[in-house]
């Protein structure tokens, strides 16, 4: 899986925002709000990628038990579902 | 080819243009400086204008509507300034701004929603104590401290807008609602709504360059919601949701 648009992603107070960009970007008008370990994912996100692959990678970054990460990525995933911007 | 130099947030700007109505537009604003920022354009860029305008009209569900080039080439100057603008920190917002006793309030909303309705009550309501700042298109400058607010000559259908500068208290989304209330919110409630009302492009880093300039703004001005209907009062439940006293 990976993301449908390109998403500019910045540090907006203390929180991450992200919004698609390009000609496509229209289609989708609303701001992602995300924390520090879920840019990380969307970041991974930008290439095609396994859920299986996305938590291997976040568990070299994070020192965080596993369970509570495999359910980080899966929550993303899912709203990432919800608002249509994932390529499966 | 008309020619003229004005001061838009303090920074001076040639426009070249090929039609006479953006000079004329923008003529309370000449001034003698140096220019810092040099503006031209062509018919392409205007028919992209006319483009734009329909895409617009389209997302807000209205029908197409045939500009005149000249008015398109308002816009067409307005978004190479915009664009410059950002590198000298200062965003190009839509909303309606009035200041009361020397302190800016903007209120911003999605088209149709009653912005400069509410800010004609705020002026009703103070008097000689409020003035109109800009009731469409006004210019932020952004930086470590409280946000200035600039007047300029895009200020929406009914030409409300005057040349001052003025610090910028808050910022209020506005939603039409039966009764009057407003209340404060937070940076990630406030943010869908203004980055869709500040100037961007498809560039991504001119998005990012937008969201960063939103962060800076955000950290020193009061962000509101103003849920409010057409009467009187309205006005007077927003000011005093703001303010300490009347």
């Amino acid at each position: 899986m990976k993301l449908k648009y390109n998403f500019a992603i910045q540090k907006v107070t203390d929180f991450w925002a992200a919004v698609p960009v390009g000609k496509d970007a229209k289609k989708y008008r609303g701001v992602m709000s995300l924390n520090e370990s879920a840019k990380d994912m969307m970041e991974f996100l930008r290439e095609d990628i396994t859920e299986e692959e996305l938590v291997e990678k976040m568990l070299t970054e994070y020192d965080v038990p596993e369970e509570q990460l495999r359910q980080d990525v899966a929550d993303l995933i899912q709203k990432l579902r919800e608002a249509e911007v994932l390529d499966e | 080819m008309p020619s003229g130099t004005y001061l838009f947030a303090e920074i001076p700007v040639r426009i070249f243009s090929l039609y006479d109505e953006v000079q004329v537009m923008c003529a309370d604003y000449r001034t003698e400086q140096e220019p810092e920022v040099i503006v031209t354009t062509t018919l392409e860029e205007i028919a992209e204008e006319d483009r734009l305008s329909d895409e617009q009209r389209e997302l807000e569900g209205l029908p197409p509507y045939k500009y005149s080039t000249s008015y398109l080439e308002t816009l067409t100057v307005y978004r190479k300034i915009a664009l410059a603008f950002m590198q000298r920190n200062v965003l190009l917002m839509h909303g309606s701004v009035v200041a009361v006793d020397g302190e800016a309030y903007m209120f911003t909303a999605l088209s149709g929603t009653g912005k400069s309705t509410h800010v004609r009550l705020w002026r009703k309501l103070f008097g000689q104590r409020a003035v109109m700042v800009n009731d469409d298109k006004p210019l932020v400058r952004i930086g470590e401290e409280r946000p200035v607010v600039y007047g300029t000559p895009w200020d929406g259908k009914h030409r409300l807008s005057n040349n001052i500068a003025v610090p910028l208290k808050a910022i209020v989304i506005l939603k039409r609602g039966e009764e009057n209330e407003i209340h404060p919110i937070t940076v990630q409630e406030a943010f869908p709504t203004l980055l869709q009302q500040s100037f961007r492009t498809e560039d991504p880093m001119v998005t990012i360059r937008t969201m960063q300039l939103l962060s800076q703004l955000a950290e020193h001005v009061g962000l509101y919601e103003l849920h409010c209907n057409m009467n009187p009062e309205a006005a007077e439940v927003a000011y005093r949701g703001m303010n300490d006293e009347f």
